[in-house]
């Protein structure tokens, strides 16, 4: 026990790249979706392909080795735009919208064109469609998928240790090796199953404030 | 007069769906398009609400034109003269299509707030009165899915008929009603018609059909082939 407390708050401190790459993905990737997921419908064909090759590949290759091509691989071919924390932030965006774009694709086409078009019969704008008629059943009918990719992520934040970055994983890693033994593992999984247990309640109260019977 | 059909023409790809379809509707005149499924009723609403382009034929409304033959096909005006030329006009659905995250009255209000700009409290007044003239007094506050079908289709009606349009068509209004909720529509649409709106039915039930209706074209393989 003493052990734990001692190591609690150094694992702890790993815990500001863990939310800040947990939140930052989750603030831009979410709309940088609904835009895909916009393009994956449009009537443009080629805008419909090129957003289709962009969620096939994003979603085709593990998220590891598109943080490595980002971090180590973009530099290689001259391109230096970001420090190693906005690397990670970049894949994880990049890979994120990709998942959220088929989710809100697959709401926003479970709409019934019936409704759409009774909004368009009462003069309502497509815009007025979108935000008053299709957006809100899409949130509700695709709040448990978004749930679902959301703890997933808070999991996946593990993944910027291979860039170096001292995330809690790799903080615990660390103090592993240094003190030999698995404690820091265990003090690590509390850690993410407390993180996912606020996510969870979350999402679970926004699902009953959107809730409705169809 | 409110509703002028001239020449109309539509095809799906090689099928021929609607062939010089021509006929009239007056303002407080009920007429309705009796035919079997697939003889193209769908589609002559669908064309009149601008919700598919006809190919050929012009189709007015209170005046103004939706579309106008010009060299054989038909030509229609920017969005914005179909969205005016929309408002004209009311529709009810086989299936109602009410909008199952609103309340009856969200349902029934939100194109007088959207569309009409008018104020919430004015609207929620407007549509209250409605409902209660539809006998949905005590449903103000429900959803679609705790109501019955007979009650979804008034609330579509309040839905269509609150913005004044003037002209109403429904599509198969009795298809999911029971015989009593049937014989009341009869009824409600009879007074829509005596307040001064031209309703446009579509329908293949032939009793309802000849209760309802001051005329009747029958409607096959795409033609007007008897009017009576």
């Amino acid at each position: 026990m003493e052990y734990i407390v001692k190591v609690f708050p150094q694992i702890l401190d790993g815990l500001s790249i863990t939310l800040g790459t947990f939140a930052i993905t989750l603030i831009l990737s979410v709309p940088l979706g609904v835009v895909i997921a916009m393009c994956r419908i449009s009537k443009v064909k080629i805008v419909r392909n090129v957003s289709g090759i962009y969620t096939w590949v994003l979603r085709g290759t593990p998220l590891l080795l598109q943080i490595f091509l980002i971090f180590f691989g973009l530099p290689i071919i001259g391109v230096q735009l970001f420090g190693r924390l906005q690397s990670v932030y970049f894949a994880f965006v990049l890979n994120y919208a990709a998942y959220f774009a088929e989710i809100f694709r697959s709401g926003i086409q479970s709409i019934e064109k019936g409704q759409k078009e009774a909004a368009a019969l009462l003069g309502m704008t497509p815009l007025q469609i979108n935000l008053k008629i299709v957006m809100p059943q899409v949130i509700k009918r695709t709040l448990p998928s978004i749930g679902n990719e959301v703890i997933t992520l808070i999991k996946d934040t593990s993944l910027v240790y291979a860039v170096g970055l001292a995330e809690i994983f790799k903080i615990a890693k660390s103090i592993s090796t240094r003190d030999v033994t698995i404690i820091p593992y265990l003090v690590v999984g509390v850690i993410y199953l407390a993180l996912t247990a606020i996510i969870t309640q979350c999402i679970n109260a926004a699902e009953k404030k959107v809730y409705y019977e169809e | 007069m409110l509703l002028t059909v001239e020449g109309l023409y539509k095809s799906y790809k090689e099928v021929q769906v609607l062939e010089n379809v021509n006929f009239q509707v007056e303002p407080k005149e009920i007429v309705a398009l009796l035919g079997q499924s697939g003889a193209g009723k769908t589609t002559i609403i669908r064309c009149l609400t601008g919700l598919e382009k006809a190919d050929k034929g012009s189709i007015a409304i209170d005046g103004r034109y939706l579309c106008k033959e010009e060299n054989g096909q038909s030509l229609y005006p920017n969005k914005a003269t179909i969205f005016d030329i929309r408002k004209k006009l009311g529709m009810v659905f086989q299936s109602y299509h009410l909008f199952p995250h609103m309340t009856v009255l969200e349902n029934v209000s939100l194109a007088l707030i959207q569309v009409h700009k008018m104020s919430k409290e004015e609207a929620n007044r407007k549509s209250i009165a409605f409902l209660e003239k539809l006998g949905l007094g005590e449903k103000i506050n429900q959803r679609p899915f705790e109501l019955s079908g007979g009650q979804k289709q008034r609330v579509a009606i309040a839905r269509s008929c609150v913005t004044n349009p003037k002209l109403l068509c429904f599509d198969e209004p009795t298809a999911a009603l029971d015989p009593e909720t049937t014989k009341e529509m009869t009824g409600l649409i009879r007074e829509l018609a005596e307040e001064g709106m031209g309703i446009l039915i579509i329908s293949h039930d032939i009793p309802f059909v000849e209760k309802v209706s001051d005329r009747i074209l029958r409607i096959s393989a795409g033609k007007i082939v008897d009017e009576a």
